[in-house]
């Protein structure tokens, strides 16, 4: 069944940094600095991701990786077949109904979640609708309650 | 310059309001910024019943009042706050000019 790493964690954290960047060169330092990740495994995730076509690099004392690849192109599912390519092939032949069904589904739905709607600011989702607070009417010197949390909690999702 | 909503945010907006059945002259969406997440701050949108407050700014947008603190506001200022409903989720953007950079979670950033 479909899992998803730590690679693939920190290669959306990485590409999210580059997209910020434009077209300035990051290293995998400077990325792994910003966001607390261990620097050999992210230097293994941007050197594939480089084989792949998705970032390119540049050498030299102020080298690192910018994005190549149109994040708009590219979708989850393609870039866990990167990173991940055991889980989508020799496993699902070792599933059986209902299973591989549902293996399917999730794959067609990873498909149709684009790169660039999980990393791209101004695109991905900043405040899912679940987040969005309900609160009480101020008390007197007292901070406001929540009625119910979320919008979940509340019924509304 | 102002907090705006899209036409879109606002729309969902007034049927969260709508659907809690809170009372529309009284309710603001109050918008935030509070510390925390990998890369320093991350957004927060609240349905609050309150008036504006000495600190706060209040804006209006597409018939949304919106208040917001003025520490938030330095942050915030001329940010347009969308929604989106696709297969990621259904959720707000924050189109924020004053962002420089942003973590992977997408849940919070830098200015």
């Amino acid at each position: 069944m479909l899992s998803f790493t730590k690679k693939t964690d920190y290669a959306l954290i990485a590409l999210a940094y580059l997209a910020q960047r434009g077209g300035a060169v990051s290293s995998a330092r400077e990325i792994a600095e910003a966001h607390q990740l261990p620097l050999a495994l992210l230097m293994k995730i941007l050197k594939g991701l480089h084989h792949q076509g998705v970032v390119q690099s540049a050498r030299g004392t102020h080298g690192g990786y910018k994005l190549k690849a149109d994040l708009q192109l590219l979708s989850l599912y393609d870039l866990l077949c990167m990173l991940e390519p055991d889980q989508f092939a020799s496993r699902a032949r070792r599933l059986e109904t209902p299973l591989l069904a549902l293996h399917y589904k999730l794959i067609r739905f990873l498909g149709d979640v684009k790169l660039s709607d999980l990393v791209l600011p101004g695109r991905r989702i900043d405040v899912p609708l679940e987040a969005v607070r309900i609160c009480e009417p101020r008390k007197v010197q007292n901070e406001p309650e929540e009625r119910t949390g979320d919008l979940s909690a509340a019924g509304v999702l | 310059m102002p907090i705006t909503l899209s036409e879109t945010a606002a729309k969902e907006i007034k049927s969260i309001i709508q659907d809690q059945q809170l009372p529309e002259e009284k309710t603001r969406l109050r918008v935030g910024v509070k510390g925390g997440g990998c890369s320093g701050f991350s957004y927060m949108l609240d349905l609050v019943e309150e008036d504006r407050g000495e600190s706060d700014e209040e804006m209006d947008s597409h018939g949304v009042k919106i208040l917001c603190d003025m520490k938030s506001y330095l942050y915030l200022n001329g940010t347009e706050i969308d929604f989106k409903d696709e297969v990621m989720g259904r959720g707000f953007v924050f189109k924020n000019p004053n962002a420089t950079s942003s973590c992977g979670c997408g849940s919070s950033f830098t200015a």
